[in-house]
């Protein structure tokens, strides 16, 4: 593939999954700036990876396992502990106050939406993980083990649990 | 207590929920970042890039602790004079990377300072004192370029830096 059409494959790819990429990103970091470091990491990482040859962009699931090995060598670099099995709260930029990680598009009711990001936001990272590439990522049970290193049945749980959290989280909100 | 369907439905009304939820597409500055990877100078000049001998063979040096930048400008250095001397006779460094014979001089094209971006982190107390500080994460990288004057290969070496300003916060 001629390195300008590699190059647009790319652009594309990233133009039409980049979103869902950089969710899955915030999972994995505790700032915004962190989220977008890891996803420029990991892409260009990709990019890299057959030595500058003629490879088309990545499969989504080899993107998001690529995403946490970067989020995890950039947690070594900056020398902080990163706990991954633990609940922790998503910390907003302080100096924005909130970071927004989905669009108004697609419902009617702002408000909604926001009841439902902040509910997101507040799940622990292990459940909130598994549906962001469960929903978003539209990752098999089989393929998100595989990115997160879990067993299949412990994902399938995971999303469960965490639908379940926000289900009771939003009892009521989407009447 | 629920029944089962009607937490199935519930189930799946969170999930429909969900769906319908877009998530937000990266930054205009994050995707100029991506996509310059993407337009790499390379391209430009379709020759290989040899890499130095430092730091692992075929690979270029990231990190970004000042201290490690430091030491990888004294390597740079060492590596420039470990070219600009190389002659036909092989020493241990060459016996250490790909078997690349270079008869000639690589000259120097340019030296440069990039500057990538400034990131605001928020208020912090330096030191575990009182007085708050804002503290802003300035990152830029130092680049280096050699060109072969016979075959016009080029070596590029890019060495991140990493500085923090601290700016007086007003409590007033």
């Amino acid at each position: 593939m001629p390195n300008t059409e590699r190059s647009q494959a790319w652009k594309d790819w990233f133009r039409e999954y980049g979103g869902r990429l950089l969710l899955f990103a915030r999972q994995q970091a505790r700032h915004e700036s962190e989220a977008e470091d890891i996803l420029q990491e990991a892409v260009v990482s990709l990019w890299k990876a057959d030595g500058g040859g003629d490879a088309g962009p990545p499969d989504l699931p080899l993107a998001f396992t690529a995403i946490r090995h970067a989020a995890i060598d950039h947690a070594r670099k900056t020398d902080r502990r990163v706990r991954r099995e633990q609940a922790s709260e998503y910390v907003l930029d302080d100096d924005s106050g909130r970071v927004d990680w989905f669009g108004s598009g697609g419902l009617e009711d702002q408000e909604r939406k926001e009841m439902m990001e902040v509910a997101m936001k507040q799940l622990p990272e292990k459940f909130r993980e598994v549906l962001v590439l469960k929903i978003w990522g539209d990752q098999t049970f089989a393929q998100i083990a595989e990115t997160l290193g879990i067993p299949q049945n412990t994902a399938a749980s995971r999303y469960r649990y965490g639908v379940e959290a926000l289900r009771k989280s939003l009892a009521g909100a989407l009447e | 207590m629920n029944s089962k369907p009607d937490n199935d439905d519930e189930f799946a009304r969170i999930e429909k929920a969900l769906r319908a939820l877009r998530p937000v597409e990266p930054s205009a500055f994050l995707e100029s970042r991506v996509f310059a990877v993407f337009d790499d100078e390379k391209e430009k000049n379709p020759v290989d890039i040899v890499p130095l001998p430092v730091g692992g063979p075929g690979k270029i040096i990231h990190w970004f602790r000042p201290i490690a930048a430091a030491a990888a400008v004294a390597a740079v250095f060492l590596g420039a004079v470990w070219l600009f001397r190389i002659s036909d006779e092989r020493g241990p460094l060459a016996a250490e990377s790909k078997p690349v014979t270079v008869k000639s001089q690589y000259q120097p094209v340019s030296a440069g300072n990039v500057f990538e971006r400034a990131t605001d982190e928020g208020v912090v107390y330096p030191d575990e004192g009182t007085e708050p500080m804002r503290r802003v994460r300035y990152q830029y990288h130092d680049t280096y370029e050699w060109r072969h004057p016979e075959d016009g290969s080029l070596i590029r070496l890019s060495v991140p830096q990493e500085e923090f300003l601290y700016l007086p916060v007003e409590t007033d």
